[in-house]
């Protein structure tokens, strides 16, 4: 198993941390690491950002908490998984490197 | 253990953020291996003085704070912060540290999630 590298990303898709996060997750997927991006607050409107179903077509795994994507009126995606704070819980304990970007 | 330290600096009167980056910290302690600290500096320490910011629809704070210390895990308020804005001690339970402390736990930590 590939080290994973875990991103935290709760700015809307405007925000320059959107531009910094797909090409590190398009780097270290290059490299054979796993990435797990988890999307929460404005962060969940990259649910309409074909750059991140790109991503996950490459390999990566992106998990968005529902609550917000509720509260926002976000729907629901095939390449997303529809989680809750119970995933970043798990995210910041296994990946080997974590990174947030609020 | 995974000590993981969470850092709050903004006003709870104009964003709704803070209350986010609370129901953050809380669900981090859904895995018990996470030892959460929530650290507040600058204008994130009104979060802990005797404010009621849900009543301007600011969101949720002190269930979040309360949550957190009955879980067992830690506020940290940074002492100079509460000195620059004459807050003599927060009205909920949490310890009061110098700058060097802070900076001690965050160099300790496994994981730093500034919350903006």
């Amino acid at each position: 198993m590939s080290e994973k590298l875990g991103i935290l990303l709760t700015t809307s898709p405007e925000n320059e941390n959107t531009h910094t996060v797909l090409r590190l997750a398009e780097t270290a997927l290059a490299e054979g690491r796993q990435v797990e991006i988890f999307l929460m607050c404005d962060g969940v409107y990259h649910l309409n950002d074909a750059r991140l179903e790109g991503l996950t077509q490459k390999g990566a795994k992106v998990v968005v908490c529902a609550h917000n994507c509720l509260e926002r009126k976000v729907e629901r995606k095939s390449f997303v998984l529809w989680g809750s704070q119970y995933d970043l819980a798990v995210l910041i304990k296994e990946s080997y490197r974590f990174l947030s970007f609020n | 253990m995974n000590q993981v330290a969470v850092i709050i600096h903004k006003s709870p009167f104009n964003t709704l953020r803070n209350s986010e980056g609370l129901r953050m910290a809380v669900g981090l302690t859904l895995e018990e291996d996470n030892k959460v600290t929530v650290i507040f500096v600058k204008d994130g320490v009104y979060l802990t003085g005797n404010v009621a910011p849900e009543k301007i629809q600011s969101g949720i704070i002190k269930k979040h704070l309360e949550a957190l210390r009955l879980l067992g895990h830690r506020l940290v308020v940074e002492r100079e912060s509460m000195e620059e804005r004459g807050i003599e001690e927060p009205s909920v339970k949490a310890d009061v540290l110098s700058s060097a402390e802070v900076v001690k736990i965050l160099s300790e930590a496994d994981r730093v999630i500034p919350w903006q």
